[in-house]
């Protein structure tokens, strides 16, 4: 039996696996593959160049409209003024040519004295404000009739008020009342 | 035009450093300026970055080996400079990069230094949607014209890559520039 056996498998084994491959498969595997390899690694930059050519026909519809031209623009005579401006010291290595920076570091301590002196001013109108108040408050006064009281009104409302140290008596005030010609105090006024 | 080696070689040499570097500034200063602009957008903070990129370039020139062309170098600094101020703009205001990029954009409606059309803002505001490098290689590209051996010099990328970058950020703008308001 297994004398049987080993005669078969050999039998196939020298007739062949039964497979097959093109005639001159593998003489010519070598060349292709060598040249596949070289496909390979021109294939995407093949493949972009013949997708971009084709695309030029599209490109006509959007990015070619804009001809390639970004919009931005530069101030007046900006480059031949950065020229002299980076040329113009002997060292352009050592001092700084960050003008913006150093714009903005003047204009910080420009602000802060503004801003001191503002404070100032606005200290100084407030106490303006104050006595403009002052002034309302007695144009007000004035203007509700507040200030026409007699010698008597303002004696009745100060009524409880003594008076320290007045400079005369009232028996001063009565002689001299009895003494002076009331005729010539009409005449003097 | 003055040989890029001599330069280089006057810029190293204490004697003729100053007269050279007059000499870079006045070849630079514009394609520099527009490289700059275009990824911050606004001329102040340009102008500023500009600057810095060219200081950068004088104290460092010692440090540079000559590995690129020297405006290669001079790019990749002034790149690298504008990256760094958004990034550290956006640190400031507690927002990220495409949020910061998105108010940028929105801000150039009042800006009086540009002068663009409804199409141009679109234009702007597409590119902003773009990953970082594709914004790059896209303005490299397509407003400057560059090379893609020039961008691949300037951004240390393959040329392979650039173009497939170029190309998904362009499909990209175009796709998002059909589409109506």
């Amino acid at each position: 039996m297994d004398r049987e056996k080993k005669s078969i498998l050999s039998k196939i084994k020298t007739s062949g696996t039964g497979f097959t491959a093109p005639k001159g498969y593998l003489e010519s595997l070598d060349e292709r593959l060598g040249k596949t390899f070289k496909d390979l690694e021109n294939s995407n930059v093949k493949d972009l160049d013949k997708e971009m050519k084709t695309q030029k026909i599209s490109d006509v519809t959007t990015l070619d409209k804009i001809d390639r031209k970004h919009g931005f623009i530069v101030p007046k005579g900006y480059f031949d003024q950065l020229e002299s401006k980076l040329t113009k010291t002997k060292n352009p290595g050592i001092f700084s040519l960050n003008d913006r920076n150093n714009r903005l570091f003047y204009l910080s301590i420009a602000a802060s004295i503004l801003l001191f002196f503002g404070i100032q001013y606005m200290n100084t109108n407030k106490n303006n404000n104050q006595l403009l108040l002052q002034d309302q408050e007695i144009a007000n006064w004035i203007e509700a009739d507040l200030i026409h009281f007699n010698s008597n009104e303002i004696a009745e409302a100060f009524s409880d008020i003594e008076l320290e140290n007045p400079l005369y008596t009232d028996e001063e005030v009565f002689d001299y009342l009895n003494e002076i010609d009331i005729e010539n105090i009409i005449i003097e006024n | 035009m003055l040989d890029e080696e001599v330069l280089i070689g006057q810029l190293k040499d204490p004697q003729t450093r100053e007269a050279s570097y007059r000499t870079l500034v006045s070849i630079h200063k514009e394609r520099l300026y527009w490289h700059i602009r275009k990824i911050v957008l606004n001329h102040e903070d340009t102008d500023d970055i500009l600057q810095n990129t060219f200081i950068k370039v004088f104290k460092h020139i010692n440090s540079f080996k000559g590995d690129s062309k020297l405006y290669s170098w001079m790019y990749r600094i002034a790149t690298n400079e504008s990256i760094t101020f958004l990034n550290k703009k956006a640190k400031q205001m507690n927002t990220d990069l495409s949020e910061l990029q998105e108010q940028r954009v929105q801000n150039l409606k009042a800006d009086v230094y540009f002068d663009g059309d409804e199409i141009q803002l679109k234009l702007q505001k597409a590119i902003i949607s773009l990953p970082q490098k594709q914004q790059l290689v896209f303005n490299m590209r397509y407003f400057d014209e560059m090379k893609y051996e020039e961008i691949s010099d300037i951004l240390d990328t393959s040329v392979g890559a650039l173009k497939a970058s170029y190309h998904h950020a362009r499909k990209k703008i175009e796709s998002l520039l059909m589409i109506k308001d």
